[in-house]
């Protein structure tokens, strides 16, 4: 039996087809395409694991084919919606690649198998185009390319967030904390100036003897506790307010410094607010 | 290992190993596959217990996966949970995730490519941290379950597949493209120093996985606005290239309190890029070009 090159058999091939699929998919002839179905009795619209579809399972030799990864993620800004349509038999480009890489290889190399099927392999050819069904395509203006995506979105969920990111870096971030003691702290100036403003009006004795009367009238614990709920915001408001600073002219930004310093700082403002909660 | 076998080899071996596989019924490359079954497979949630011959103890970890699927709206989100042998998966997370589609459940949807860290498009929080499942280690001394989510706050589209169009809308916006008027002085390129160059470095590198803008708390609640620090360090890599002349405007279009400002210097950008780059360092390059 005569062999036959890969190249010969390609170039075979093409004189029977004009095209191949996937050259006339990429020179964006999408109605050269062939897009016809052997699924006579699933149109190859359900996922491939459908027990029932015999032509799927059959002749594949117990593989399954999928092309379930919706790529969405087109990195060219055209407004196409991309419909993959998913099929059971090896019809993806990259399948067809492989193989015929695959085949190049083989015609090579003496191969008993593929000489004794080189006469088939070229005859087949119809078969091998009828189970194309490409990736088909349609091209939406982009006002109705935004009330889709609209759409699509009132059904979309939100990935879950603040729930499962690390804990340290949500939680914990020194960022949010600087945030919160800042706010505490003016937000709690502006309630006791307001408050005091007030005071005489409403008979409140705010002034600074009366309340360090009732404070002294505390027990040291009671004491160090309250302190301490002002002590370590404070603390943790000053280093970490260095640290930013730091940031700002461009210092500490290593992944390792941040990770470290974050640490840092709530063992130092723990430790400045314990000082200044129980020792000042 | 069948599914991380070589495309070539898996059809030559098949073709090969089985007479029965006649060409005249299947076409010629109706061998190969993207997925396989083992031999007699089923569809249990546990791709282990099929060889029991091993001759290793399998080294079962457990991966819970996030699962949405828009055909059933009315579903809430769940995760499920695959087990597999480590013994017989890729040492990387993505290695597992293709073995659970191959062998497991073909109906896992996700977005992979190079699996070598330079498409960017199987970026996903794993363990609570944004990152490339292509270049995560399965932790395999660590028997605690690994938790897979797409990447936080964002629409999803599909499990682990989440919908980037604002994202890649605000790459555009800022026009990530050399802009210029006055023509190369020798009429063919554009050329900078060294030292120029050596300023786009850590830069350039960025491809652009989302993973660093998807961990900002900042740019969760306000991805609307805030360009989020992937668009950010692009602007940066413009604004930085000597070759550039539209630095001033590029600057302009920064200023004001939403587009540059909405960086707290949280930096878990920095913290959680696959690729080694830091983009809370060049936003507070920004910060800083932008105030002196």
């Amino acid at each position: 039996m005569p062999r036959l090159s890969a190249h010969d058999y390609l170039k075979k091939r093409k004189g029977k087809r004009e095209k191949f699929w996937w050259s006339s998919h990429l020179s964006g002839d999408q109605a050269a395409a062939p897009n016809q179905s052997m699924h006579s009795n699933c149109r190859g619209s359900h996922w491939p694991l459908e027990p029932r579809c015999r032509p799927c399972r059959g002749d594949s030799d117990g593989q399954l084919y999928s092309a379930g990864i919706i790529d969405l993620k087109s990195r060219n800004r055209r407004t196409i919606a991309t419909l993959l349509v998913l099929c059971c038999q090896p019809t993806t480009m990259i399948a067809q690649r492989a193989g015929l890489t695959a085949l190049r290889r083989v015609a090579g190399k003496p191969n008993a198998f593929f000489a004794a099927n080189v006469a088939k392999l070229a005859l087949a050819q119809p078969l091998t185009t009828s189970q194309i069904r490409p990736v088909a395509t349609q091209k939406i203006s982009g006002d109705e390319a935004r009330a889709l995506l609209a759409k699509q979105r009132l059904n979309r969920p939100v990935s879950p967030h603040l729930d499962i990111y690390d804990k340290q870096q949500t939680w914990f971030g020194g960022s949010a904390w600087q945030r919160i003691t800042g706010s505490a702290f003016s937000g709690g100036l502006y309630v006791f100036a307001t408050a005091y403003l007030a005071a005489p009006l409403l008979g409140w004795h705010l002034e600074s003897a009366s309340l360090a009367a009732a404070f002294g009238a505390l027990p040291l614990a009671a004491k160090g506790a309250l302190k301490f709920l002002v002590a370590w915001p404070f603390a943790f408001h000053a280093f970490n307010g260095v640290r930013h600073l730091l940031f700002d002219i461009g210092v500490g930004f290593k992944r390792q410094t941040i990770i470290k310093t974050g640490w840092y700082l709530w063992g130092a403002s723990i430790v400045g607010g314990l000082y200044l909660a129980f020792f000042l | 290992m069948a599914a991380l076998r070589s495309s070539s080899s898996l059809l030559l071996g098949a073709a090969v190993s089985r007479p029965a596989l006649r060409i005249a019924a299947a076409s010629p490359v109706a061998v190969r596959g993207m997925a396989q079954l083992a031999d007699g497979a089923t569809h249990s949630s546990t791709a282990a217990g099929s060889q029991t011959g091993a001759e290793k103890q399998p080294n079962l970890k457990t991966f819970q996966v996030y699962r949405w699927n828009p055909d059933t709206t009315t579903e809430k989100p769940r995760m499920q949970s695959y087990t597999l042998d480590l013994n017989k998966t890729g040492p990387m997370v993505l290695d597992a995730l293709i073995r659970i589609k191959n062998e497991l459940d073909p109906t896992l949807t996700f977005r992979r490519s190079c699996r070598e860290g330079i498409c960017g498009s199987c970026a996903m929080n794993i363990n609570g941290t944004n990152t490339l499942a292509c270049l995560c280690r399965i932790p395999a001394e660590d028997k605690a379950e690994m938790k897979i989510y797409p990447l936080p706050h964002t629409y999803v589209v599909k499990d682990l597949v989440p919908d980037l169009t604002q994202f890649y809308k605000q790459y555009k916006s800022i026009k990530p493209y050399l802009q210029r008027e006055t023509p190369a002085p020798d009429g063919k390129e554009y050329r900078q120093s060294k030292a120029d160059r050596r300023k786009l470095d850590g830069l350039y590198e960025c491809i652009l996985c989302a993973c660093c803008s998807t961990s900002c708390p900042s740019y969760w609640w306000n991805s609307e606005e805030y360009l989020g620090p992937a668009i950010l360090l692009q602007s940066y890599r413009w604004l930085a290239d000597s070759r550039d002349e539209k630095t001033a405007e590029r600057r302009d279009a920064l200023n004001n309190s939403m587009s540059l400002y909405r960086c707290h210097t949280i930096l878990n950008c920095t913290r959680t890029c696959p690729k080694g780059l830091n983009p809370g360092l060049a936003i507070a390059q920004i910060k800083k070009e932008m105030a002196f």
